[in-house]
């Protein structure tokens, strides 16, 4: 199976329970955060990032959709593609197999949503997604300086 | 009383030089001579002289020559451009003129009428017109006469001059004229009376009517003054306002400014929140896997440099052996060979499955550029956080400040500047427009007054008219009185003059005529027409003997003499037996002496022998001749006896 657009549905899959916990008020007029409004596929995407960063994946137990426009899918194939090789040690066959890779990368959503919507909602208004990214990217430029 | 006191011929005609100076101031003077010897002409002279006319008879070598004619033959011969000159001299009561016509040849005849001052003759100006006042010329015929004539004084159509010869002789005419003036007088007093009363007319209305408009324009203006007085006050309080509310305005502009500083603060927080979502959820999630996708991305190069990928072989070419039953070493292949054929679709299916995972080794270059990516993703998400939080701070000093300014504008009036402004324009536009209409009524006003001023001024002017017309109208009275019997008097006077020209005329012919009893009646009608009645006749008659009518003409001629005003003029008669026979002539003759009785009466006459009986009988011979003068026998001389 050839790794292209086709191989990756208009939906993708999130725990139910998740979706309805976490993401739907993650996106919701009312959120804090400031994902309120945006669109679902992407802060999955995003969750998934964190997820794995932070070595945390959590299998759907009932499974629900989650929309993904096809025009944002070229921004995210890399992505998808680096959680799906690294989680399966670099297996490249795994990224052939699309149903492989989004499991994969569901797996890490689950997580990752958890994660984001506790910062959010538990860690109070104090936390911010782009001060956490800022801090990271802060890191990231002394270690550079470093090394 | 008008006396000749000389008549002098200068080269006219046949005299070449003739004076006659009469010795007394009334009676008979006779002039004797044979035919064209001047006895016509002395009188032509004298008309000359007056008239320059010459109503007698001549021969026709006398008429010849127009003025050229007038010049004495002998004088001619010496000097054909000499002098022809008639002068006769006369005293009026005191004062004596002198009248004297001249010309020569080639020029126009000068008249001159001289006053004798002292020793000095002046002349003096309008010779004609004291001509006219000694004799007139249209009464000439009734003084200067000539026997021959005498007839056609009752000639067809004689009435119109003579009603007008008998009038100006009995000085009617300067009666009539004066009725005519009177009349005049009065024609213009009632002109001008009617002008009088017409002046006067529509002025009381105009005068009232403008006096009207200029009162109802005054209070107008007091309208309009205590409107402007009551706008300006308006005015004044509305841009008082104006001013308090000028504060409020700029506060409210501040606020508005500020409310569009917070709309552009906010409408940019809004896009940088937007680019942040985007860089977090687009970028972000790359930073969190970035040691994952360098991992992702060495191994992609190990995989490379392995080999594993890409195929050694390309399927295709694998394909292609299978078709032509050649082995990948060269050999070739039977159909039967088929270990070795089926060797070949394994290893072709094995590099199939190499070559669908070749595009992974891509992911090395992209995973490359998107960690280079995360640096600048870095950059603008900071710089984008910092702008967020001076927007922050930027919206709360500009909402602090807009709370500030709240406050204030809580006590505002609630009242735009803009709407005061067009109340002060409008109340301004009101108040021109009230004094642009009080300067229009002021203007209107002055002109009025004008009117009125001229208005009054014609009234006065009238007033003093209709006085002026009031009297006129009470002179109109005098005069029309004065004319009825001006006009009263001279119509009995023109019925006196009729009567006594009637009554004399039949008198005198009575005494002329020899047959008695021809006409019994001699009457002059109202327009002057001669009516001669015969014995017995109701119907004047209608024709008349020469010898009838030289002898009423002459009757008429003494009756007119006697009639008042130029009964002092001489009178010269030319042949006054002229056509005459016997016994008219004794009669003529012996009524020659009562002719004029107490004028100059010159008689110029043939030597007719009974005249020359008659003069030797009643004057002892005292007559002067014409004659010949000896030293030219052509010019005539007169010899006094």
């Amino acid at each position: 199976m050839a790794l292209d657009d086709s191989a990756y549905p208009q939906f993708i899959r999130v725990d139910a329970a998740i979706k309805k916990e976490y993401l739907e008020k993650l996106v919701s007029k009312n959120s804090p955060s400031c994902f309120a409004g945006q669109e679902q596929g992407e802060v999955y995407l995003l969750a998934a990032a964190i997820g794995m960063a932070n070595n945390s994946r959590q299998p759907s137990k009932a499974r629900d959709d989650v929309r993904l426009y096809r025009s944002l899918l070229d921004n995210y194939k890399l992505l998808i593609r680096t959680v799906a090789l690294t989680a399966s040690d670099y297996d490249v066959s795994v990224i052939l197999d699309g149903g492989k890779t989004l499991k994969i990368v569901e797996e890490f959503a689950n997580a990752g949503l958890k994660i984001l919507y506790e910062k959010i909602y538990k860690d109070g208004l104090s936390f911010s997604i782009e001060d956490e990214v800022l801090k990271l990217i802060g890191e990231r430029s002394r270690n550079e300086e470093l090394q | 009383m008008i006396l000749v006191r000389s008549i002098q011929l200068h080269n006219f005609k046949q005299y070449r030089r003739a004076e006659i100076k009469p010795d007394a101031k009334s009676g008979l003077f006779f002039f004797i001579g044979q035919n064209k010897l001047g006895k016509s002409n002395f009188l032509n002279a004298i008309c000359w002289c007056l008239y320059e006319e010459q109503p007698f008879k001549e021969t026709i070598d006398q008429q010849r020559g127009g003025a050229a004619g007038l010049l004495n033959e002998d004088a001619k011969r010496e000097n054909e451009y000499d002098e022809v000159r008639v002068e006769i001299e006369i005293q009026y009561d005191a004062e004596v003129f002198r009248f004297s016509r001249s010309q020569r040849t080639t020029q126009s005849s000068i008249f001159t009428v001289f006053r004798k001052t002292g020793s000095d003759w002046r002349p003096i100006d309008n010779p004609n017109t004291i001509v006219e006042s000694f004799l007139p010329r249209n009464l000439r015929q009734y003084f200067i006469f000539a026997g021959e004539n005498v007839q056609g004084l009752f000639s067809k159509g004689h009435e119109t001059g003579l009603k007008k010869g008998i009038w100006q002789v009995a000085n009617i005419e300067e009666l009539d004229r004066g009725i005519n003036h009177l009349e005049s007088i009065y024609s213009e007093l009632r002109k001008s009376a009617a002008k009088g009363d017409n002046t006067l007319e529509g002025l009381d209305e105009k005068i009232s009517a403008s006096k009207n408009e200029v009162e109802a324009n005054k209070k107008t203006i007091e309208r309009n003054e205590a409107e402007i007085e009551k706008l300006s006050d308006i005015k004044k309080e509305r841009e008082e306002k104006q001013r308090t509310y000028q504060q409020y305005s700029e506060l409210i502009k501040r606020r508005a400014d500020l409310n569009a500083e917070i709309a552009s603060i906010e409408e940019d927080t809004e896009k940088n929140k937007g680019r942040i979502n985007e860089l977090l959820l687009r970028k972000s999630p790359f930073l969190y896997v970035e040691s994952q996708l360098k991992k992702v991305a060495e191994r992609l190069k190990q995989e490379k440099e392995l080999g594993t990928l890409p195929p050694r072989i390309k399927a295709e070419f694998i394909d292609e052996l299978l078709e032509h039953h050649v082995c990948i070493c060269g050999r070739s292949l039977s159909t039967q060979d088929k270990e070795a054929c089926s060797h070949l679709a394994s290893l072709k299916e094995e590099m199939q499955e190499i070559d669908q995972r070749t595009p992974i080794l891509e992911d090395q270059t992209a995973i490359k550029q998107i960690i280079d990516q995360i640096g600048e993703f870095g950059t603008e998400l900071d710089f984008l956080k910092q702008k967020q939080i001076k927007n922050l701070d930027a919206m709360e000093r500009a909402n602090r400040t807009l709370r500030d300014i709240s406050v204030q504008l809580e006590n505002a009036p609630n009242v735009e500047v803009g709407s005061l402004e067009g109340e002060i324009r409008a109340i301004t536009g009101d108040i021109d427009e009230f004094k642009e209409g009080s300067i229009r009524l002021k203007v209107q006003n002055e002109t009025l007054a004008a009117s009125i001023a001229e208005f009054e001024k014609a009234q006065k002017l009238g007033m003093e008219k209709k006085a002026d017309a009031l009297e006129k109208m009470a002179q109109m009275e005098v005069v029309e009185e004065a004319q009825k019997k001006l006009e009263f008097v001279r119509d009995r006077i023109v019925d006196r003059v009729r009567a006594t020209l009637s009554s004399k005329t039949e008198k005198y012919f009575k005494q002329l005529f020899w047959e008695k009893g021809t006409f019994e009646s001699i009457k002059f009608s109202e327009d002057y027409k001669l009516l001669a009645y015969k014995p017995g006749d109701e119907e004047p008659a209608k024709e008349f003997s020469t010898g009838e009518l030289k002898t009423l003409g002459l009757a008429a001629l003494k009756a007119i003499g006697e009639l008042s005003g130029f009964r002092d003029v001489p009178i010269f008669f030319d042949a006054p037996l002229s056509n005459l026979d016997a016994q008219v002539r004794d009669n003529v003759l012996n009524m020659l002496p009562d002719l004029a009785p107490q004028k100059q009466v010159f008689i110029f006459s043939l030597d007719d022998e009974a005249i020359m009986k008659f003069i030797h009988d009643r004057y002892h011979g005292a007559f002067a001749t014409l004659g010949r003068d000896p030293a030219n026998s052509r010019s005539t001389i007169i010899k006094n006896i």
